[in-house]
């Protein structure tokens, strides 16, 4: 996937250039292509597009404005037309913002928002693609027009401005059985990620997490002393040996992420944990296979 | 402490403020070591409770912080430039009076005196204040002090210039009418600028001075108080073999402790003899000082001095009084030893001893060892032929003092070596068979030599014998009886002389030996001689003139018209006046030194003085900066920090090196960069490395610009001639000056000797001594052949030669021989012309060994550099107005032997040696 190096490269000599919306569309766009496209095929009669079947008019039933005329002036049958029925979901994807999704260990890297944004952007495009109806979570209704996913595109460029670490229950509903995809780094106290996800998980069993982490933070990848400057209240921890403590650290880290993990499990959601280091592209294959997995199932 | 504390002065007090800073300091310190790494980590949460295992100090422990900010405290302490005891701001209102002592003691502080005095003035002028000078001693011939005043900044300065130490006590007494006579309602604020010690009543004038305003007292420090050379009138013990020669040294109480004098035995000739060093106990003043003076040289003293001091209490000028003659008592060498009290030989023994060197032994064996007086007691008959050997002595110089008694009443008939003659028998004065009393000794005459010593009057004189009355008794008799008969009679031999004291030695005929008249009479007896037995009978006794006196430095001039005699009655009593300066009296019989440690009281320090009385130091002498050792001290407390920095970061191998090169780095950085804030000048150095690394003609500036200038350009005129025609290539023409320079650089110093010639101080005179010890050669050019041509040595430029080098060590010199090398070393040259051309060129007889045979000192008087800088002018000018020659072939002759002499002074005898050329190459040509 050597496009991304590219972009990484390109970003790390022209910083503005990928925080720029459109860049981060093409960025999107670039990772979408790559993923095998294919449409949700529920074998059944429904409201399609696709031609399913032609049968026999039973008047009480059918509308009279559903009769195919030019197959039934072929036989004495009266028919009528039906086509397959194609589910259309209805998508929410979720994006964290705030100052800890800023946060990158090495400058060469994109940091977790560009990457959430990327990747939320990228199962948009292929969502759309497959014409699913898509939405952000909290910003308005799903559509799956070429208009709508440019909306998404600015609204999601938008989120790194706004300072939601977790999704909000309080102020938006998810449709009932509506797919939620979030993305974000999720390292709230895992007390009030339990409660939103309860919240969430009233509304849909279908649900991806996607946990962007930073490789720092996962293995504390510092030494010597130092003063740890955290997110908002979160005091200040200076540590005067750093490499003493990795180990602890370590485990709590992964105990929260063995939370998450159990939270997700719980509500019967998929987690998937994405570190900064790894592709994106990667990422994105695993998601849109699991996306796709629950389409077809 | 307090006081010292109140001494010290910020030059640059504005930044102390920055000490206003070293909380922010403490904060910023207390943070490290080291500054964390702050980073921003949104797991930060994840963190909390976490402790580190390895434990280092979060924060600095408190005496680091202490340590730390002292150094900075120390930094801005230091670049505030605070000084101990820096120059006072004039206090007071109204005219400023400058009282300054200028008596005896001033000399040693009068420098820092005067140098007080003038900041004074120059600060009351700015202040627009008047002023008043007050000296203390009325000037020579004076009875009081004068005040002058109100003076302007000039003329004050004028005043002060013209004045001068006085080698005599101030007169107070006359210093308070003088300040009574200021005119009443007039505020002057005086400043007494004093050498510390309290010849008098210094309270009482201080009181009278503070009632026309306010009194500031200055004085010097301890090591500048001064010291006073006292006789040792002690009496010691007969045991005290040998009886050294001393003095007392006297200083007061509040001088410093445990300093080091030394003072110096000075020889007529000017030789210093020993010199006894004694470390000042100033719980034991006076000490005495005793000198190890080697045999038949301690007549020969004329002062002791007490070296590096000044004036005239470091002074002991010596009289013939000092003179230890050598006196032989006939008698046997070992005494009588069964009655020794009542032996004449132990009175006349115990008499002497403090005052001469003392033989018993035969008069035989006394005459071959040389004494200059022989006493007879009143002894046995003496063989003809010791007689006859006495009587050679004593017309050869001798003085032969005789004592009547019962041997030589009866060999009346045997008059000879008597001065009159005598009638037989005793005369017994007290008796059962005699009706006269006892006769007292009547009061010397003026023309006796006793004139002025006094008589106890309980000295009875019960028995005498009797001159026979001649013509010319009257003119013999030194002294009488009450009733007019002669008692002591005196008759030039021939060059000696005889002198007969008409009773015994001891106590059998009077109790005159008992009383201390007695030994004076012995003392001055003894002192006679010596002298020419046929001027003693003269009427010369009675006045005694001023010979040399002394300065207020201690130098000794010939006395000027006010300077009074003496008379002989009051020399005893005498005090050092303004009249009666101290020096040498006397007249071609006897000699009197008049010192100022003869009758002066103890030494006390000003002291008691009012507490409204502003007391204080001279500043000059230990104005401090403080600076430099602040700063060094900052740099150790660096120095320590880094160290403990070490310590503590010490761990792990790669980062103690990189910590510790780092600190390395900024510790030399930051201690260069104090060093050279705290050493300002390095220029000299700069200097010398410049006048080290070529050849520099130099010259000494003498301070008369004409002269300098002269010798500048003939210097520069023969340094190009050098350079054209020999390898001697100079890189420039300098100036020294003896008191500042280090000579050692210059292969040849010209020093063009004028009348003006400065004195020099012993540093410069060691400086030049040095400098001629250590190989350098120095030209001295008096320049005056045309104004002394036929007596040169008088002329005052010769004198001022004489002034400079009579401080030298300089081995004998001698008139250039004829064929020395100086006279090969490049041209030939047969003589050495400057503008002059006849003047003899002196040079030492005897080169010391290591010197390449290169004489110390050139001494002439043909004025070179003016001849070189005459031919400059030539050759500049076309015509010369200095030139008095006028005759270039002889600038060229001078330039010639300007060059010879370089080549001299840089070659020694190396050219002495291609004499032998012709000879070498003879034998080789064989």
């Amino acid at each position: 996937m050597s496009f991304f190096k590219t972009i990484a490269g390109l970003r790390h000599t022209a910083e503005d250039e990928i925080s720029s919306l459109p860049a981060l569309v093409m960025h999107a766009e670039k990772l979408a292509d790559n993923v095998l496209q294919g449409e949700h095929h529920q074998r059944k009669v429904g409201a399609g597009e696709r031609f399913w079947q032609y049968r026999e008019y039973h008047p009480q039933s059918d509308q009279p404005q559903d009769i195919d005329w030019r197959q039934s002036a072929k036989t004495d049958e009266i028919y009528v037309k039906q086509k397959e029925w194609q589910t259309t979901r209805k998508t929410f994807i979720w994006c964290a913002g705030g100052k800890s999704m800023a946060f990158t260990s090495d400058k060469s890297r994109l940091n977790k928002q560009a990457q959430t944004q990327v990747l939320s952007l990228s199962i948009a495009l292929l969502l759309k693609r497959a014409k699913e109806q898509i939405g952000l979570y909290g910003r308005g209704q799903t559509g799956k027009s070429e208009d709508h996913l440019q909306k998404i595109a600015q609204n999601l460029f938008d989120c790194q401005n706004t300072d939601e670490y977790l999704p909000s229950t309080h102020d938006y509903d998810l449709p009932k059985h509506a797919h939620f995809i979030g993305v974000g780094d999720f390292l709230s106290p895992i007390d009030e990620t339990k409660r939103i996800f309860d919240d969430l998980g009233a509304r849909t069993s279908n649900a991806i997490i996607v946990q962007v982490l930073d490789p720092a933070e996962i293995f504390l990848s510092y030494s010597g002393r130092v003063r740890f400057q955290g997110l908002g209240n979160d005091p200040d921890e200076v540590i005067n040996h750093v490499s003493s403590i990795k180990a602890a650290y370590q485990s709590r880290i992964e105990q929260h992420i063995q939370d998450m993990h159990t939270l997700c499990q719980q509500q019967n959601w998929i987690y998937i944990l994405h570190r900064t280091d790894q592709d994106i592209a990667d990422t994105l294959l695993n998601l849109w296979r699991i996306t796709n997995e629950e389409r077809v199932a | 402490m307090f006081s010292f504390l109140a001494q010290i002065v910020f030059t640059q007090p504005f930044i102390l403020s920055a000490l206003l800073a070293l909380p922010v300091l403490w904060y910023i310190l207390r943070i490290t070591p080291p500054a964390p790494k702050k980073i921003f980590l949104p797991t930060t949460r994840f963190l909390h409770g976490l402790v580190a295992e390895e434990q280092t100090p979060s924060a600095s422990p408190w005496w680091l912080l202490l340590l730390r900010l002292l150094m900075v405290a120390l930094l801005i302490l230091a670049l505030s430039r605070p000084i101990i005891n820096p120059s006072e701001t004039l206090a007071g209102q109204g005219g400023l009076r400058l009282v300054i002592d200028n008596d005896w003691a001033s000399a040693q502080s009068w420098d820092t005196q005067i140098s007080a005095a003038e900041e004074a003035i120059a600060q009351a002028a700015r202040a627009g204040r008047d002023i008043y000078i007050l000296p203390t001693t009325p000037l020579l011939g004076e009875v009081a002090p004068v005040q002058h005043g109100p003076l302007a900044e000039a003329e004050a300065i004028s005043i002060l210039r013209g004045l001068s130490p006085q080698p005599w006590n101030p007169n107070y007494s006359a210093l308070y009418e003088t300040i009574s006579k200021t005119p009443k309602g007039k505020s002057l604020h005086s400043l007494w600028l004093s050498h510390g010690l309290d010849l008098g009543d210094v309270n009482g004038v201080v009181n009278t001075l503070q009632r026309q305003g306010g009194v500031e007292y200055v004085r010097p420090n301890s090591a500048s108080l001064p010291l006073l050379l006292r006789p040792d009138n002690a009496v010691r013990s007969a045991s005290d073999k040998g009886s050294p020669i001393r003095i007392n040294l006297d200083a007061p109480k509040d001088f410093a402790q445990n300093a080091t004098i030394s003072v110096q035995a000075i020889t007529q000739g000017g030789n210093i003899v020993d010199i006894q060093s004694v470390a000042l106990d100033t719980n034991a003043l006076p000490q005495n000082v005793r000198f190890e003076i080697p045999e038949g040289q301690g007549n020969d003293l004329s002062q002791f001095k007490i070296s590096g001091r000044r004036g005239a209490g470091s002074i002991y000028l010596l009289d013939d009084q000092f003179k230890k003659r050598h006196v032989g008592i006939a008698g046997s060498a070992q005494g009588d030893e069964s009655a020794p009290l009542i032996e004449e030989t132990y009175y006349i023994r115990r008499a002497l001893e403090p005052s001469a060197k003392i033989t018993m032994d035969d008069p035989a064996k006394l005459i071959a060892e040389g004494v200059s007086v022989m006493v007879l007691p009143d002894v046995a008959a003496m063989t003809t032929e010791t007689l006859n050997s006495i009587e050679n002595w004593v017309k050869g110089g001798g003085l032969l003092l005789r004592f009547a008694g019962p041997n030589m009443a009866d060999l009346a008939n045997d008059q000879f070596l008597l001065p009159v003659q005598l009638r037989a028998g005793g005369r017994s004065l007290s008796g059962a068979l005699t009706w006269d009393e006892p006769q007292k000794i009547e009061p010397f005459a003026e023309d006796s030599p006793f004139y002025g010593l006094d008589i106890p009057i309980d000295i009875q004189i019960s028995q005498q014998i009797l001159a026979d009355p001649a013509q010319d008794l009257e003119n013999k008799v030194w002294a009488r009886l009450s009733d007019g008969t002669p008692f002591i009679t005196a008759a030039p031999l021939e060059k000696g002389m005889l002198v007969l004291i008409h009773t015994t030695a001891n106590t059998d005929w009077s109790d005159f030996a008992l009383s201390g008249l007695y030994v004076s009479v012995l003392k001055r007896i003894v002192q006679l001689a010596g002298t020419s037995g046929a001027s003693m009978t003269t009427k010369t006794f009675s006045a005694l003139d001023p010979l040399m006196i002394m300065d207020g430095y201690g130098g000794l001039i010939s006395p000027p018209a006010a300077v009074n005699p003496i008379s002989a009655k009051d020399i005893e009593r005498a005090r050092p006046s303004s009249v009666t300066p101290p020096g040498i009296y006397g007249n071609a019989q006897t000699q009197f030194a008049l010192n100022i440690g003869e009758k002066q009281d103890a030494l006390v320090t000003t002291s008691n003085l009012p507490l409204s009385v502003t007391t204080r130091e001279y500043k000059k002498d230990f104005e401090i900066d403080l600076m430099p050792y602040l700063l060094y001290a900052a740099i150790l407390f660096f120095a320590l920090d880094w160290l403990i920095m070490m310590f503590m970061l010490g761990r792990g191998l790669s980062g103690f090196r990189l910590q510790s090169l780092k600190g390395a780095v900024k510790t030399l950085l930051i201690g260069f960069v104090l060093l050279c804030i705290a050493t300002p000048a390095m220029a000299n150095e700069a200097n010398d490395i410049k006048l080290a690394s070529g050849t520099f003609l130099a010259y000494v500036k003498t301070g008369n610009s004409n002269v300098d200038s002269t010798t500048e350009r003939g210097l520069t005129r023969l340094s190009e001639v050098l350079t054209q025609r020999t390898s001697v290539e100079p890189e420039g023409v300098v100036s020294v000056d003896p008191e500042k320079d280090d000579l050692s650089f210059f292969p040849l110093i010209y020093w063009a000797v004028t009348d003006t010639q400065k004195q020099y101080s012993d540093e410069a005179l060691e400086n030049i001594q040095n400098y001629l010890d250590q190989g350098g050669t120095i030209l001295f050019d008096t320049r005056d052949q045309n104004r002394t041509l036929s007596n040169n040595i008088n002329s005052p430029n010769a004198k001022a030669l004489r002034r400079i080098t009579s401080s030298l060590n300089i081995p004998p010199i001698a008139p250039i021989p004829q064929d020395h090398v100086l006279g090969r070393s490049y041209y030939l040259l047969d003589e050495f012309p400057g503008r002059y051309s006849s003047g003899t060129l002196w040079l030492e007889q005897q080169s010391l060994g290591g010197r390449d045979n290169v004489s110390s000192v050139l001494i002439g008087s043909n004025d070179w550099a003016g001849a070189w800088a005459d031919s400059r002018q030539t050759r500049n000018n076309g015509f010369s107005i200095y030139s008095q020659s006028q005759d270039t072939a002889q600038e060229e002759q001078a330039l010639r032997f300007g060059v010879n002499l370089m080549m001299y002074a840089l070659t020694g005898n190396y050219k002495a040696d291609q004499v032998h050329i012709p000879h070498i190459l003879e034998r080789l040509g064989r």
